[in-house]
């Protein structure tokens, strides 16, 4: 058979192919992409536990930012965008149609304050996780308790991550 | 905080109540782990205790949202509300006597002072901390429900009072408190009495009869008391020792008066929830969960994660207790149960919970008992032997529910079963 | 204009994109830290991507979106909704799906999409596999662009072509993303270069049967000392011509089989199919061998082969025609090649060369297959005791390890199932009746046959003293009849070798013979009997 018969170029072929293959497997991972089920897991998942290096990956990687983005609208039931927050008296408000968003300091622990959510249709769906960004920064999410009558209430230390999100006017709110 | 100290009896150790501070009116109360930026579990129903209309906290101070400081955790059920009532009484009263309060029981709408579980474990309990804290016994008192048997007079010199009422705490711990109605309070005082129209006319009756009786002697009294306390199995000991024509006739007439008085009919209502999944392992993951309403058998393919029975009292002036037995392979297969649980009070009633860590089988059973009646049964309760394993027909379970019906209670059954 | 240099480090870069997409799916793991997508699911989507043969699966996984998006026009809680991309998983998941929408089917073997022009059918066997595929694209070509292309797939009414549409869309913008990414194939000149040896010196013979053991070894005594093509190792070599039989012979039944009638058009115009190699490289996936499945399934649970066995059995080929054609050249890697190694370690570490080169009193490759024949008792050893295992346990595999241990057991008369009298309608009773006797046959080593193997596979199981044999638990009883099949393919494989590939080899002679040619090609390469004597010293 000549070196460059069919059979022969087909076998050669597939090697060449299978070599590919397998040098395409070995990743240095240089550019220390997420991957998109561990997005999915953070949005959807109230027991996933993110890496600790969560948010530094994702600060380096545009494309998980993107499709962040885009499961957290997909999937949430309230969004806020960027808007001014409301300031009545201790408390900053941030209202929709569909929910309520309440920050109040506490009287009588001035370093905490109070997050109550209410939503507003009582038979809706109720959320159970929270996520805040600040203008240009990461994603904070925040598991929530059990809402009661639509309504739920947390407690927060005034320098928590997520309390100092939420007092931003500039930030961005979902609900999911 | 005024110079009172109340402390949380838990059968860990005493949580010591460290401050109570007025939140802003929006914000639900909650109950805080040590100043911390942590609201316990227990949260929700402090707020319910608060806010009115529920709640008698704002009826007393006026004020509906507060933050209350524990020194330990404060598990869930309703025994720191005594306690937290006490907490917040003490707060009105600034120059009171600086003095240790160790408190458990759940007081209701009408500031009685109900019984609640495990009071010798937390007396048990705060004898260990006593013994490592610096706490000056001649300036301490204990409080726990009138209705708990068996209560020592003072613990490591400490006295112990039960309280059936606010009122009873109140003076005992020699506080002005014009919102409750007079009751003089001493050791292991007797329960207050509700005061319902059914409850009125039976007492009525019971007087009259015990008029009629009157040369049968305090033991009608006596026997009455040790009922109303629910010492079923020391009242049935007590009327089984009757010797002579005499003693015969009381005890005779007694349990007719027992009887009589039993309470009768539909006296609790039931329902459940089964929570389902396709398969053992979707049972580790709430999404994969259907829950339904509970039916007496379940014939479909799906696995049955968990059941949730409640029993809810048609009259809020009767007390329900109760058992929930599993019998993988039938009822009464094998030796005993492979779980049983007493359940949890509830408002109106008890509620039972069973998650399963073998998921039930064809032919598995789970028998739910309840026991109504004027009081809550304390203590040992030997007939749930018969009455958890036995068929509804046979013998011993009819015997063991003549049992306690003598006693002045009335049994109802529920059987679920997995085709 | 970009330099040589830059544009190597540019075309660089895009590849470790691809790269770090697919490094993605293998890397992705599982709630338990376990990986989400087995370990041959990722090999065959490294297959389709560089074969580019991704258009049917698209067009399946097109299907599959259409019914997974069906009942709330959200496809990503079926996909990721699961914790691993599993068959098990994608039926439970799809089993939320009955009764929901007319256009879906959920039947026992996978879902069903009904258009209006036809019927589309997506096992379950295949969901972890698309599932990969979905993510890839995700990750190559971004959430968004996914979400708007398969928008028209959440749509109420569809129909075959409305699918085609979205499966046509999905393959341009991989194959846009892959031609910008995909680096340059390396050309295979070893492969190439032993193949124009072969085709010199193959005479009459073509194909795979070209290849013989003297052609091996000849072309390794002639290039092992060259530069320009790297043939030092006997090993290498050897493995390259393994390489090469596995692919020639796939590729001749292939090309025999599909495309016969056009061979001279496709060859003419210098193209080869995509399908074509994507299923050649499959036969090429060491993944695949009986081996390689039974270390993935088993992990360190259940020590079906330990590691000793491993590296012994992985000397054997597996492929069929590589033991027929090179069985002399299986020795010779497993006893020289080894050898060669042990030089070329002991020069890294300067270490001493001493015993690193058979004696010929040795019998070096009759004490090689002997060692062969021991290992592969142990294995049936274990075999038969999972046989004891899985017949208490009634599980099914019991069944076909019965008929494999003893396949000239009499079964009809000891089952007593048979009747030839018997009615058609009274098959199935006779046949569960056979079975509940299996499993009731109790173990007698004095009983009839069927009860004597079980009597021998619970003396194999008692003296059995490996991980997952003691106590096993019911997951360890799970893995164990999940490799039986296994198993059995690698005891198969390895008697073939030993009973038939081999049969007519003289193996005395081969062993003074070869001794002889590979004493002096190694002292060349490496001076060994030099340090030897050095050593000795």
């Amino acid at each position: 058979m000549p070196a460059d018969s069919p059979v022969n170029e087909l076998a050669l072929a597939a090697i060449e192919a299978d070599a590919q293959a397998k040098a395409l497997r070995t990743s240095r991972n240089e550019l220390n992409k997420i991957p998109f089920s561990m997005l999915y897991a953070f949005v959807n998942d109230p027991q996933f536990i993110p890496p600790l290096d969560f948010n530094a990956q994702i600060n380096a990687d545009n494309d998980a930012q993107q499709n962040l983005d885009l499961l957290l609208e997909k999937a949430s039931l309230v969004h806020m965008p960027m808007l001014a927050a409301a300031s009545s008296g201790d408390s900053i408000l941030r209202e929709t149609d569909a929910a309520t968003i309440r920050l109040t300091a506490s009287r009588a622990e001035p370093e905490q304050v109070y997050l109550q959510i209410q939503m507003k249709d009582v038979d809706a769906p109720m959320p159970s996780r929270l996520f805040v960004r600040k203008s240009g920064e990461q994603w904070i999410r925040m598991n929530l308790s059990e809402f009661v009558d639509a309504k739920v209430q947390e407690l927060l230390a005034a320098n928590d991550p997520v309390t100092q999100a939420l007092n931003a006017p500039d930030s961005e709110v979902y609900l999911r | 905080m005024s110079g009172i100290t109340v402390h949380i009896l838990t059968t860990n150790a005493p949580a010591t109540i460290q401050r109570i501070r007025e939140e802003d009116s929006h914000v639900a109360s909650v109950i805080c782990l040590d100043g911390r930026a942590e609201a316990l579990p227990v949260s929700a129903a402090y707020d319910a205790f608060v806010r009115k209309p529920i709640g008698i906290v704002e009826k007393l101070t006026g004020h509906n949202s507060y933050r209350m400081d524990v020194s330990a955790r404060v598990d869930g059920g309703r025994s720191w509300q005594l306690a937290a009532y006490l907490a917040h009484a003490a707060l009105l009263h600034a120059d009171a006597r600086p003095r240790h309060v160790f408190a458990t029981g759940e007081v209701d709408d009408a500031l009685n002072v109900r019984a609640v579980e495990h009071i010798p474990e937390k007396l048990k309990a705060l004898s260990i901390f006593l013994e490592e804290n610096d706490i000056p016994h001649d300036q301490s008192v204990i409080l726990v429900p009138a209705s708990t048997e068996n209560l020592p007079s003072s613990l490591d010199g400490i006295p112990v009072f039960g309280v059936g009422s606010i009122q009873d705490a109140m003076e005992i711990l020699q506080l002005v408190d014009h919102k409750t109605s007079g009751a003089k309070a001493v050791p292991n005082s007797i329960p207050a009495r509700r005061t319902g129209r059914k409850r009125w006319s039976k007492w009525v009756a019971l007087f009259s009869i015990i008029g009629f009786l009157f040369w049968f002697g305090a033991d009608f009294a006596r026997w009455q008391a040790i009922s109303n306390q629910g010492r079923a199995v020391e009242l049935e000991e007590v009327l089984s020792r009757s010797s002579g024509l005499i003693d015969t006739l009381r005890t005779r007439t007694f349990r007719r008066w027992l009887s009589f008085s039993r309470p009768k009919g539909d006296l609790v209502k039931f329902d459940g929830v089964a929570s389902v999944a396709l398969d053992a392992a979707s049972c580790q993951h709430a999404r994969n969960i259907t829950r339904r309403p509970i039916t007496e058998t379940h014939s479909g393919p799906e696995t049955v994660c968990e059941i949730e029975m409640g029993a809810y009292l048609v009259d809020p002036n009767l007390k329900v207790v109760g058992r929930m037995a599993y019998w993988p392979y039938g009822l009464g297969v094998s030796d005993r149960a492979a779980r049983t649980m007493r359940g949890h009070d509830q408002p109106n009633g008890r509620t039972w919970v069973l998650p399963f860590d073998d998921v039930p089988g064809p032919g598995a059973v789970v028998r739910l008992v309840t026991i109504t009646g004027m009081s809550a049964i304390q203590g040992p309760q030997p007939w749930y032997q018969d009455l958890l394993r036995a068929k509804q027909t046979s013998p011993a379970f009819i015997a063991a529910r003549h049992r306690i019906e003598r006693l002045g209670y009335s049994v109802a059954v529920k059987d679920w079963s997995r085709k | 204009m970009a330099t040589v240099l830059e544009n190597l480090n540019l075309e660089d870069g895009k590849s470790e994109a691809l790269r770090s997409a697919l490094a993605c799916i293998s890397e992705a793991s599982a709630a338990d830290g376990g990986p989400r997508y087995a370990a041959r699911v990722c090999r065959a989507l490294g297959r389709i991507v560089v074969c580019r043969s991704y258009a049917k699966p698209i067009m399946e996984l097109s299907h599959l979106l259409a019914c997974a998006s069906v009942r709330d026009g959200r496809f990503e809680d079926v996909f990721w909704g699961i914790d691993r991309a599993s068959v098990g998983e994608f039926r439970r998941s799809f089993a939320d799906f009955e009764n929901v929408s007319p256009r879906v089917q959920v039947t026992d073997d996978g879902v069903t999409h009904k258009l209006s022009d036809g019927d589309f059918q997506v096992s379950y066997g295949r969901m972890p596999f698309l599932a990969a595929l979905l993510e890839f694209m995700i990750m190559a070509l971004g959430y968004q662009k996914i979400d708007e292309l398969t928008k028209p797939l959440t749509q109420t009414s569809l129909s075959e072509s409305r699918v085609l549409d979205v499966a046509k869309s999905l393959q341009r913008s991989l194959y846009g993303y892959l031609k910008d990414h995909i680096p340059p194939a390396q050309r295979q000149r070893r492969e190439r270069h032993f193949l124009n040896y072969v085709a010199e010196r193959g005479g009459n013979r073509t194909g795979a049967d070209a290849i013989s053991d003297s052609i091996v070894l000849d072309y390794w005594v002639a290039f092992a000392d060259k530069d320009d093509i790297e043939a030092k190792t006997y090993r290498g070599v050897y493995e390259t011509a393994v390489r090469l039989i596995t692919a020639l012979d796939s590729a001749q039944d292939r090309l025999a089989g599909s495309h016969a009638a056009s061979i001279g058009t496709d060859y003419e115009a210098g193209e080869i199919d995509p399908a074509d190699i994507e299923v050649v490289s499959v036969a090429l996936d060491e993944g695949e061998g009986p081996l390689a499945r039974i270390q993935e399934i088993c992990g360190e649970q259940i020590k079906f082969v330990n590691s000793n066995e491993a590296d012994l059995f992985s000397e054997i080929p597996l492929a069929t025609g590589t033991g027929r054609r090179l069985p002399v050249s299986v020795l010779r890697n497993g006893v020289f090649g080894a050898s060669q190694l042990r030089m070329t370690t002991a020069l890294r570490r300067k270490t001493s060369m001493k015993d690193v080169f058979p004696s010929i009193a040795d019998k070096i490759y009759r004490t090689k297959l002997q060692t062969y024949r021991d290992a592969i008792e142990v294995t049936e050893r274990l075999a038969l005791a999972s046989f004891w295992l899985l017949h208490q346990e009634r599980r099914a595999e019991a069944i076909n390890l019965a008929l494999r241990l003893a396949p000239d057991l009499n079964w009809e008369a000891l089952l007593g199932s048979t009747d030839e009298d018997q009615a058609d309608n009274v098959v199935s009773l006779v046949r569960t009746n056979a079975i509940q006797n299996f499993y009731a046959t109790e173990a007698r080593a004095k009983g009839n046959e069927l009860e004597s193997l079980l009597a021998d596979a619970k003396r194999a199981w008692r003296s059995v003293n490996r991980a997952g044999f003691k106590e096993p638990s019911p997951h360890d009883v799970d893995i164990v009849e999940e490799a039986v099949p296994d198993v059995l393919r690698l005891i198969e494989t390895v008697h073939r070798f030993l009973e038939r590939d081999i049969h007519s080899v003289d193996w005395p002679y081969f062993e003074e013979h070869d001794i002889g040619v590979f004493r002096d090609v190694l002292n060349s390469l490496y001076s060994f009997e030099m340090s030897e004597a050095k050593d000795a010293s």
